[in-house]
């Protein structure tokens, strides 16, 4: 048992784990059936699985943190901020200075990969910004 | 399963004047666990109603137990 976690913590992730399967079901067919039935290429390879990933990944991410069973009993908001913002602006920045660009040849390029990753770092950064935030007025 | 507020372990942990982070440090679980127990979103397991009982001094029937009028 991870005791990093109390009962209702686990509770609460088992229930948005289960969410988020289907959800990455949902994508998946989805995804299978945009580029089957119409023959269309929407991302490179990485970029798609990226997208795919942190679809689920977000909403679990924010439906936790919001049920307060994302980071455990010892609620280390401020100090996961600062580490995720850290690793935000390391992928922003990589992007701002070697990539190429969002599209290319009208699908999501490799590059986009690192903006996607540097914004969905960013947007957890945020989330556990407003929780500590929120914790603290409590 | 959602169920109704729990006024009685509300009404005990105020008797005993702790607040719900005091009693979550206590017994080893979040203080939104204690809040979600309180408000009836969460329906805690065995092992944790014995330790918040223990805590603050009462039974198990006298947090916990339905009457059918209750319910």
């Amino acid at each position: 048992m991870n005791k990093k976690y109390d009962e209702r913590q686990r509770w609460v992730n088992y229930r948005l784990s289960h969410h988020a399967l289907m959800i990455v079901f949902v994508l998946l067919l989805m995804n299978g059936l945009v580029r089957s039935s119409f023959d269309m290429t929407w991302a490179e390879p990485m970029s798609e699985a990226f997208v795919l990933i942190a679809v689920p990944t977000l909403y679990c991410v924010t439906r936790s943190l919001f049920q307060g069973a994302y980071v455990g009993r010892r609620e280390t908001y401020g100090r996961n901020s600062i580490a995720f913002a850290v690793i935000a602006v390391l992928f922003l920045g990589v992007f701002a200075l070697a990539g190429d660009g969002l599209i290319a040849d009208g699908k999501l390029s490799q590059d986009s990969t690192t903006l996607l990753a540097g914004i969905f770092f960013a947007y957890i950064t945020a989330l556990h910004g407003i929780k500590f935030i929120r914790e603290r007025s409590v | 399963m959602v169920m109704g507020k729990n006024l009685r372990m509300k009404s005990a942990r105020v008797k005993k004047d702790m607040t719900q982070a005091e009693l979550a440090r206590q017994v080893g679980v979040t203080r939104q666990t204690i809040n979600a127990i309180e408000s009836g979103a969460y329906n805690p397991t065995i092992n944790l109603c014995i330790d918040i009982c223990r805590a603050l001094d009462v039974t198990l029937d006298d947090l916990f137990w339905k009457e059918v009028d209750d319910e």
